[in-house]
């Protein structure tokens, strides 16, 4: 198992360096003179030299690449040219509340997915199986920022059950940070839940009409451990599939769905460094972003194995 | 008729969304501790007979009928009834032993699972009675094995482990669905050595159902014969084999290859079998009868005894002609 791990860290290796290299290059690919760019059109010449120098960019190119790969080991991102402090620093700051709503939305996502995916596998064809499909079908195809949008409406402006913005931390005010975040999460959450309640229906009649299923059948097992036991176990692989990628859709969403509710966390400070031209920001924050998405997934991997024997003998 | 039947099945009739009939008024008894075979081509109905018995037909099924198990309907008795017999008094095994074990599951786990949902006892207890199970069915150092998963045996050990799970709670009745089709000649001789042994140690009546003749000849009692969702013969082993009423028995005989016999090419019944939701009138095996006459093909003869202890469908039975001379 620990060599499982310690291989797939390994691979992770090479698409760090081709991210990291892909973020230093951010800053060539603005167009024309980068300095020009971030000082706007206003700047002297002087103070044109002053953010080249502060960039980095009077240098030669493997100078600059040198430093680059120097400060990141050191966990310096350079500092951000809008807020004026380091980059690490704002990124550390934010990540736990968006992090704390990512988790809230995924936990949404499963719950509302795997039931509703259930239920419409277990009255295939009939009312309920084309109710849940075409609530699947929704969450697929409505935009979360206008999802947002109708709950802030509605929830918020007509029924003035919860806040329409704003964030309390859940150290501070439990209660308050529920109220916070339900909104946010839950627009993150319809639309993955769609996706998995497609594949959970999907599989699970497949599932049930495996050998397996009639042979629990035939011990006499009554029908709720036959599906919530033999037949949950094997839908949970593609759900944990699907997960994987749903965190990674969480995570890009959140720079929409965080700037509609007004949360200070990672997506709405990526999204005022990009409107903002903050180009460490936005290197950082890839950066960031990546590096999670590759643990997130390393985990994933091991929760495979957890999940699957036949996979755990040949991990081995 | 010696003892009362364990398992009695009356005009048995199967079909689905109404136009396709699997299996028609089929009856047959199972003696305890008799070992029954039911013999036919692929898609004669069966495995849908099994099914209808086990109560494990999928609910687009419509069944009509009687079946008697103890003298219990089994049609007629509320699903929750139904389901507790099943495993508990009768037992199943599949034809597919790759697939019809829970990949996700440990061996113990599956056959424990079998034995505590029907008896009350530890854990414990049920693990060691699950290794004795194994044991009993022949596999090698029980107790690492149930720590295996479904991948980590042959097919032939799996099939061994489906016997476990169907024998846990020692069933009256043991249903057996091609166990043998998917394994190796050799896994396969095992295999029904097992089955006849477990019948004779725990008195288990056993209804085998096969396509291969050979099988029969080596465990059954007696033998149902089915063709096209019909029950066509109904004999003693050893009156089957040496005369067989229905032409088409006589044509599966002839069909079974023999190794000391000298002949050339294996024989074969000509023509197919014929599509079920578009049944010919008259005897359903007319089209490709050897013997065919003109009555035949004007109404489907029934089963009716011929010979004591076997019964047929076909009005040149040699039996029926041989008493009304």
């Amino acid at each position: 198992m620990i060599s499982f791990v310690v291989s797939r860290l390994l691979q992770a290796i090479p698409i760090l360096i081709l991210v990291s290299l892909i973020a230093f290059g951010i800053i060539y690919l603005i167009p024309g003179d980068a300095a020009v760019v971030i000082g706007g059109p206003s700047a002297t010449p002087e103070e044109l030299e002053q953010i080249r120098r502060n960039l980095g960019l009077d240098q030669p190119l493997h100078v600059q690449i040198a430093t680059f790969y120097i400060n990141l080991f050191k966990g310096d991102l350079g500092r951000s040219l809008t807020l004026g402090i380091p980059v690490m620093d704002a990124l550390i700051a934010r990540s736990p509340i968006t992090i704390g709503i990512a988790i809230y939305s995924l936990v949404l996502t499963i719950v509302i997915g795997l039931s509703t995916g259930m239920l419409a596998a277990l009255n295939h064809n009939r009312w309920i199986d084309q109710a849940a499909t075409l609530f699947a079908l929704l969450g697929v195809s409505l935009p979360n920022f206008w999802l947002s949008l109708v709950m802030i409406v509605l929830f918020s402006v007509m029924l003035g059950w919860l806040p329409t913005g704003g964030y309390i931390p859940f150290t501070q005010d439990p209660i308050g940070w529920l109220r916070t975040t339900t909104l946010p999460a839950a627009a993150l959450a319809l639309l993955q839940a769609g996706l998995l309640t497609r594949i959970t229906r999907s599989t699970l009649l497949e599932v049930l009409n495996q050998d397996y299923i009639r042979t629990a059948r035939a011990k006499g097992l009554p029908e709720w451990i036959v599906v919530g036991r033999h037949a949950l176990a094997n839908v949970m692989m593609p759900v944990v599939t699907m997960v994987g990628l749903v965190l990674s859709v969480l995570l890009s969403g959140s720079i929409v769905i965080e700037s509609i509710f007004g949360i200070p966390g990672i997506g709405s400070l990526l999204g005022s460094a990009i409107s903002n031209r903050d180009y460490p920001m936005i290197q950082g924050g890839l950066l960031f972003v990546t590096t999670a998405l590759l643990l997130l997934n390393i985990v994933i991997d091991l929760l495979y194995t957890a999940l699957d024997p036949r996979i755990r003998v040949k991990g081995r | 008729m010696t003892a009362a039947p364990l398992l009695s099945v009356r005009d048995l009739t199967v079909s689905f969304g109404g136009r396709v009939t699997a299996v028609r008024d089929a009856s047959f008894d199972v003696r305890p501790g008799e070992l029954l075979g039911v013999v036919g081509e692929s898609g004669s109905g069966k495995s849908i007979t099994a099914l209808a018995v086990m109560g494990l037909l999928p609910p687009t099924a419509t069944v009509t009928g009687s079946i008697l198990f103890d003298e219990q309907d089994l049609l007629a008795m509320p699903r929750s009834r139904l389901r507790k017999l099943r495993g508990r008094e009768i037992g199943m095994i599949f034809q597919e032993p790759m697939t019809s074990l829970n990949p996700v599951f440990t061996i113990g786990d599956q056959i424990t699972e079998a034995i505590l949902v029907h008896e009350r006892m530890s854990r414990k207890a049920a693990w060691d009675r699950a290794s004795e199970l194994l044991e009993k069915v022949g596999i090698p150092a029980p107790r690492r094995r149930l720590q295996d998963y479904p991948h980590q045996l042959s097919g032939g050990m799996r099939q061994r482990v489906m016997i476990a799970i169907a024998l846990s709670s020692s069933p009256k009745l043991l249903i057996a669905d091609e166990p043998t089709t998917a394994l190796d000649v050799t896994i396969q001789a095992q295999l029904l050595d097992l089955l006849n042994q477990l019948r004779e140690d725990f008195g288990t009546a056993i209804l085998l159902i096969t396509h291969n003749m050979g099988v029969m000849a080596e465990v059954a009692d007696r033998v149902v014969v089915m063709y096209a969702s019909r029950i066509v013969e109904q004999s003693g082993i050893f009156d089957l084999f040496d005369r067989p009423q229905h032409p088409y028995t006589e044509g599966l005989l002839g069909s079974t290859p023999e190794l000391d016999a000298d002949t050339p090419r294996l024989r074969t019944i000509a023509g197919t079998m014929p599509n079920p939701s578009e049944l010919p009138p008259g005897c359903l095996f007319a089209p490709r009868c050897p013997k065919v006459v003109d009555a035949c093909l004007a109404a489907q003869p029934a089963l009716v005894p011929v010979a004591p202890d076997q019964r047929a469908a076909c009005i040149l039975a040699p039996g029926l002609i041989e008493s009304t001379p």
